[in-house]
């Protein structure tokens, strides 16, 4: 065996991929927003305002990044930054892990694609020109998207090495429960049956691309908001409960069942494996060379088991049992059918009386999938910066005044709530829309009935009351009565600090006397009480498991020593 | 299979469409109304054909498309339906479609362009073909609160309209006056407006159809 070439490992190819796939998930949100500001004549301001913070270093690499290969000067003037080029080459891609657009490609999830048209009962052109790419490539290569690009299997995947250090350096032997594995098909039935009966589509809540593509859609809006009111800088912000669905399965695929989400939960996985059962390439195994080691078997993260050619439609091409193989019987081979090759071992040149010719031995086949795939995306990224810039051209369209969205006349107040009550409809808005602690604000209370549209005549009474943690409230404005001026009442309260206050407002209903509504105002970004907890708790739970880390190292060590002792005496 | 264990069967299938079919609708009633991108399905249609995936918010040039959620609707009293998490929505007070008035090269508007299952119809950057097909609702004058209605001229709404003397007409004292049928419900108008509360509103439309 020793003589024998070494393969090129599959492992650094496929992480490479994935972690693109992440990196994209951030970059493609972080671009549109390069777009916004670019197109809005924002850019330079913005990055001069926000540098040194994350927002600000993003928008310059990004900057870096979009222009190389394209020279400076537009419109005779060399200098000037080249904004429709750019803009142009920006607009090439969008989207996330659900459905993307890559350079004029459109991508969309099969799964996205079966739920939407059932929902819907429609297929629509633009549904299929989506589908075609990830269809064929599942029809020919099975479920690499689950093994080669779904950002939910690298996590999984990084799940998979917590599990193996818990193990191995805490000495925790975490649960193994195996679930039915057909449970992920029954799910997508039922998924697709309930979104053809109800028209709501239900899989894309738990499955894993569609929501690590929108959490990094809404972290990233929300960074650059949170820029945009003033305060630029790194915090976790805009994730939701799909993060903690996320973190719910990463800690039982950990503690737990191993890989059980991928194997028995995901429906997106479910389809991929109903589409790829008849696939051309699947990892086979040369009969001669295999020692029956079972090392395949222990490894696979999907359960199958290549030393017994059970490598069925589940497989999602991850290479790990090719990797894996000391005697390299195992390959990825295009074919028709079986996963076993019956004939010579490998190092011999292929025999055309072979049932599966090779495509150039070992090497070349198991680094095919990822050579290939790295080879079009060289050839897709190397033909949109050989694309040729367009001129500039005229934004004045349709007598929209829109140089700048600076320039949309005055900057307005966002905060705009709205309530009823009785017959009277309330409408409070507040300027500015994030007030600032310690200055003062306006804040305009609008009361009118629904019914004939008259104004409220008497006077308005509001009191804004802080909401401190453990639910104890203090008054710090208030309660304030307002006249009539201009058909609303005005307020100008000062809030002390950032925090969460509540705005009641009173006014006497005709029939039901005195009639309060209440409603909630969020100063700044005050701090949720769980963070405290969460991280004293966590970092609690992480020293224990250092300590047991030690100590075992320390008792290791120790009984190592003692053995060595035992030997020289 | 008895004829028993068919009816027990067929009743269970029965009773789980019926359930199912009770579930779309009440996710249905408990929507919010909102402004939806140019050329959206009528809501229902909408959301069974939507998938979230956000590539008409990226394509955006003006970027008032933004994931619907209790965080983005929270200062506008919008509160996503059980369907409507992560769904692309426009509020016209922080951000208005200015209908790809920016983008001079574009065909279609952007958005429409970008989604990948129709939930949003591709419509041509012309005028008459957006006035045609586009509906995300019809701008609404509260003439207790317009600086024009109440003593003051103003004119701000209909300087910003993007159909100018056609779906928005300045009158006396430059009192706006919105013709229903020919405003497509884009929102400069509400964005523009220097009252606060805003005196000029979008009302969204369910079924976004002329």
């Amino acid at each position: 065996m020793s003589e024998r070439r070494r393969r090129i490992p599959i492992w650094p190819f496929r992480r490479i991929v994935q972690i693109s796939v992440v990196a994209l998930l951030i970059a493609l949100p972080v671009i549109s927003r390069y777009r916004h500001y670019l197109s809005a004549r924002e850019l330079d301001d913005l990055m001069e305002r926000w540098d040194g913070s994350v927002q600000g270093e993003t928008l310059a690499f990004t900057d870096a990044a979009v222009r190389v290969g394209i020279a400076d000067g537009e419109g005779g003037v060399e200098t000037r930054r080249p904004r429709q080029a750019v803009l142009e080459r920006t607009r090439q891609v969008g989207g996330s892990a659900w459905s993307a657009n890559l350079f004029g490609l459109s991508l969309t999830d099969p799964l996205a694609g079966a739920e939407s048209a059932v929902a819907s009962r429609a297929l629509p052109w633009v549904l299929v020109v989506g589908l075609i790419v990830p269809l064929l490539v599942t029809l020919i290569l099975g479920r690499v998207f689950c093994g080669w690009v779904c950002p939910g299997g690298l996590l999984f995947d990084i799940g998979e090495k917590i599990r193996w250090g818990l193990r191995r350096g805490l000495e925790i032997r975490p649960l193994e429960v195996e679930l039915w594995s057909a449970t992920k098909y029954v799910l997508l039935g039922v998924g697709l049956l309930v979104a053809a009966v109800s028209g709501a589509t239900v899989l894309r809540g738990i499955y894993p691309p569609a929501i690590l593509g929108r959490e990094a859609h809404a972290f990233v809006e929300a960074l650059f908001d949170r820029a945009e009111s003033g305060r630029p800088g790194f915090a976790v912000v805009g994730i939701s409960a799909g993060t903690v669905l996320l973190l719910v399965i990463l800690a039982v695929e950990v503690l737990v069942a191993p890989r059980f989400f991928c194997k028995t939960i995901c429906p997106g996985g479910a389809l991929y494996s109903l589409l790829g059962r008849a696939r051309l390439l699947r990892v086979r195994r040369r009969e001669a060379d295999c020692t029956d080691c079972t090392l395949c078997d222990n490894r696979c993260p999907r359960g199958m088991l290549p030393m017994t050619d059970v490598t069925g439609s589940e497989c999602d091409a991850c290479g790990v049992c090719v990797d894996v193989c000391p005697t390299q019987a195992l390959v990825f081979r295009p074919g028709w059918s079986g996963d076993k090759i019956v004939g010579p071992s490998a190092p011999t040149a292929p025999d055309p009386a072979e049932a599966f010719p090779a495509t150039g031995g070992g090497v070349a086949a198991a680094a095919g999938p990822a050579l290939g795939t790295i080879a079009v995306a060289t050839a897709l990224v190397t033909a949109v910066f050989a694309a040729a810039p367009r001129p500039a051209l005229a934004h004045h369209i349709m007598g929209v005044p829109h140089y700048s969205y600076d320039e949309n006349y005055p900057q307005a107040p966002v905060l705009k709530l709205v309530d009823t009550v009785g017959d009277w409809q309330l409408q409070l808005t507040g300027y500015p829309g994030n007030p600032v602690p310690g200055e003062p604000t306006e804040l305009h209370v609008y009361v009118v009935r629904e019914l004939d549209r008259a104004v409220y005549d008497l006077p308005v009474s509001v009191t804004i009351r802080q909401q401190h943690l453990g639910g104890s409230r203090e008054t710090i404005f208030g309660p304030a009565d307002a006249r009539r001026s201009e058909n609303v009442f005005k307020f100008y309260p000062t809030y002390p600090e950032e925090g969460h206050y509540e705005v009641t407002i009173g006014f006497e209903d005709g029939a039901e006397g005195i009639s309060t509504l209440t409603f909630p105002l969020v100063v700044g970004e005050p701090g949720s009480p769980w963070v405290p907890v969460a991280l004293f708790g966590g970092g609690l739970v992480l020293l224990l498991l250092v300590v047991r880390a030690i100590k075992i190292k320390q008792a290791r060590r120790a009984r190592a020593a003692a053995r060595r002792e035992g030997g020289t005496s | 299979m008895t004829r028993s264990e068919f009816m027990k069967s067929a009743f269970a299938f029965g009773a789980a469409v019926a359930a199912a079919r009770w579930l779309g609708a009440s996710m249905a009633e408990a929507s919010a109304d909102v402004v939806r991108p140019p050329g959206a399905l009528g809501e229902d249609d909408f959301l069974s054909r939507c998938i979230r995936c956000q590539r008409c918010a990226d394509a955006c040039p003006n970027r008032c498309i933004t994931a619907f959620s209790e965080a983005s609707g929270k200062q506008f009293s919008l509160v996503p339906g059980p369907g409507q998490e992560g769904t692309p929505v426009i509020f016209p007070r922080r951000q208005a479609c200015n209908l790809c008035a920016s983008e001079g090269a574009a065909e279609t508007l952007r958005c429409t362009d970008a989604c990948p299952t129709g939930a949003l119809r591709v419509v041509p950057k012309e005028r008459e073909a957006i006035q045609a097909s586009v509906v995300m609702g019809h701008a609404v004058v509260d003439e207790n609160l317009c600086y024009s209605y109440t003593g003051s001229s103003c004119g701000v709404c209909v300087r910003a309209c993007p159909f100018e003397r056609d779906a928005l007409r300045s009158g006396f004292f430059e009192r706006p006056e919105v013709t229903a049928d020919r405003c497509v419900g884009c929102g400069l108008c509400e964005r523009s407006c220097v009252r606060y509360p805003q005196a000029i509103t979008v009302v969204p439309s369910r079924e976004r159809q002329r």
